[in-house]
């Protein structure tokens, strides 16, 4: 989207609430009743919950992943090297 | 292979500014990324002006998104479906009865379930009940809703002058005062309303007749016939032309009028893509070859079904190649200029005058008085023996009653006023000033980055919005900032693409348009409508894959 916030913007919680207010819109949170709302914010939140867990227990194996794919400067390469017989 | 800006390409399709095509073929280029090379049309020249239509493609996120929304609320609509069953919830909409539980299920359809658990959502938006003429500004009373819109209620303000970009009125012939009203005053204090008959029986008057010789001067052609209702001169009349053993090659993206008006005719209708002259010319080329389906015999007839201009995507019809197609294989032609009367060409003849072509070519010239003459009914237009049989044997001349009396006055003097034949330029004026508003209403909402659809020259401008949930919130906050907005979702359009659908009209002056497209601005950036990534993509050398087709018999 190439959309630029021309808007004028009158604070950071202004800002915050226009953010929300996309979330709203983007998953069809404004049409909904307000009991629907809660659902939808509860399974929002336990989603996200649930990612940045799995983030921070798995913080270790996800660096190396990305070292081994990104070959991050600094680290020498495993050597990985396979002796065949 | 000549330069020139804009010019058609082999296939009558141009490369838009911006954007890539949707339905172009292009014959292949290899030099044609990055530059902008135009031919123009092998096929000796049809097009004498550029033709610019475009139609930019859906951005992938957006298209994400908008299948996020809709599993979102299918998903709380099937939660609530299951909460009415079990009646923990109450039961607003139509239900079968109790004795009636175990019978086949009436609602369980798809569209009973997108009405109940998506339109009733956004209900708000459609049906607001206006109480003024509908000219560039319109009164329109307030209602709200306390039960999330199942019922509403008037609170008892009128919200005044709110700008109008929903009435088809594009010449700006709906008035409450000049001259038109004058004439229709004076023949209401005549004539009265009612015609009370049909135009068999009693119901011929002899504003009639003359309505229908004006109609027949003002198109160019050798007679025409008017009737009470545009929708029914498509539906009732189609039916009285074409019957069985007939083949109907109809656009896909055809009103349903023209469809209704096909499947009552009991003839064969195939479907050709929208706009797409091989895809048409391939089903010529069929039935030429193979005839009918089982008997092999030669079609009886074969009609063409098109619009001059298709309301829902903005875009103008390909004529000058239809007309080549249709000479070629001895087909006939069925226009329907419902929304083009009046709104194209240079004395706002439609368009046929738009294209510079002859009124003689197209077989059947339908259109409508209600959207740029400010009345009611439409009209077919045609060679003479075409327009006596119908006066005996359309189901609409037979059955329907004749157009009221006012209305035909008003149709006889805005068509006259258009014409230039009561003496002032003021028709004139107004076909140029539509054609001014349209121009500068797409350039600044191009200029703006929304998707826009369709022709340049086409004052209907579609605007897309794609997500649901931005379809309640757009027309509710353009309501709020007194602009009056139509929003058109499923199932009018497929269902990902939904679009806000502005109609210029010549009665706006630029200040109402430059209000307008601010207010329009101001909503995109809160609701992120700026979709367009004004990107010059390579043309693809796409080729042409099989057309789909439906066959109806019987």
């Amino acid at each position: 989207m190439a959309g630029q916030m021309k808007m004028k913007i009158k604070s950071t919680w202004e800002y915050f609430y226009w953010l929300y207010w996309q979330y709203q819109l983007i998953t069809c949170g404004y049409l909904l009743d307000p009991w629907e709302k809660i659902i939808l914010h509860s399974f929002t939140i336990s989603v996200l919950v649930m990612m940045s867990y799995t983030a921070y227990t798995y913080a270790l194996h996800i660096c190396l992943i990305l070292k081994f794919f990104l070959y991050l400067p600094g680290n020498e390469p495993e050597s990985d090297v396979y002796i065949m017989k | 292979m000549e330069r020139a800006g804009g010019e058609a390409r082999a296939n009558g399709c141009s490369v838009a500014a911006h954007g890539a095509l949707r339905n172009g073929y292009v014959r292949g280029l290899p030099g044609a990324a990055g530059t902008q090379i135009h031919h123009i049309a092998h096929n000796g020249g049809l097009y004498k002006r550029p033709f610019n239509e475009a139609f930019e493609e859906t951005p992938m996120l957006v298209a994400v998104l908008t299948y996020v929304g809709y599993g979102v609320l299918t998903l709380f609509g099937y939660l609530r479906d299951f909460l009415r069953q079990w009646k923990i919830e109450k039961c607003h909409h139509a239900t079968e009865r109790e004795e009636q539980k175990d019978f086949v299920p009436l609602y369980q359809d798809f569209e009973n379930f997108y009405t109940r658990n998506l339109y009733m959502r956004i209900r708000d938006s459609w049906n607001r009940p206006i109480c003024s003429v509908p000219g560039a500004k319109v009164d329109m009373m307030e209602r709200v809703s306390h039960d999330y819109n199942w019922t509403f209620m008037y609170t008892g303000r009128v919200i005044k002058d709110v700008i109008n970009m929903g009435s088809y009125n594009y010449l700006g012939f709906a008035q409450n005062a000049g001259i038109c009203q004058e004439a229709a005053a004076k023949v209401l204090s005549r004539y009265g309303a009612g015609v009370c008959s049909t135009r068999q029986e009693m119901g011929n008057l002899d504003k009639h007749e003359d309505l229908e010789k004006l109609v027949a001067r003002f198109l160019g052609v050798e007679s025409a016939m008017a009737y009470g209702m545009g929708f029914a001169t498509n539906s009732m009349n189609i039916p009285a032309l074409v019957g069985k053993g007939c083949l109907i090659l109809s656009d896909e993206l055809n009103h349903a009028s023209l469809v209704l008006g096909a499947r009552l005719s009991g003839a064969t209708i195939r479907i050709f893509k929208h706009n797409n002259m091989q895809s048409l010319e391939k089903l010529l080329k069929d039935a030429i070859v193979h005839g009918q389906p089982r008997t092999r015999r030669p079609w009886k007839k074969i009609l063409i079904l098109v619009e001059g201009i298709y309301s829902m995507e903005g875009s103008i019809v390909r004529l000058p190649e239809v007309i080549a197609l249709k000479k070629k294989y001895k087909s006939y032609l069925y226009l329907d200029e419902a929304h083009s009367i009046g709104a194209l060409g240079p004395t706002g003849r439609g368009v046929v005058e738009y294209f510079g072509l002859n009124p003689g070519d197209v077989d059947i010239m339908m259109g409508t008085f209600t959207k740029s003459f400010g009345g009611a009914g439409g009209y077919i237009g045609g060679k003479k023996e075409l327009i006596d049989y119908l006066r005996t044997y359309s189901h609409s001349a037979v059955y329907a009653t004749s157009l009221s009396p006012p209305v035909v006055e008003q149709i006889i003097t805005s068509m006259k006023c258009i014409m230039g034949e009561d003496g002032t330029t003021f028709g004139k004026e107004c076909v140029q000033q539509l054609a001014e508003n349209t121009r500068y209403f797409r350039r600044r909402l191009k200029e703006m980055g929304f998707i826009i659809y369709g022709n340049e020259d086409s004052p209907v401008v579609p605007l897309m919005v794609y997500m649901p949930a931005k379809i309640g919130a757009f027309g509710r906050e353009m309501l709020k900032r007194n602009i009056g907005v139509v929003v058109v979702g499923f199932p009018a359009t497929p269902i990902v693409e939904s679009r806000a659908r502005f109609c210029v009209s010549a009665a706006h002056t630029k200040e109402i348009l430059d209000t307008a497209l601010k207010e329009i601005n101001e909503v995109g950036d809160l609701l992120q409508l700026k979709y367009s990534r004004h990107r010059l993509v390579p043309l693809l050398d796409r080729p042409f894959d099989e057309t789909t087709y439906e066959e109806t018999e019987d």
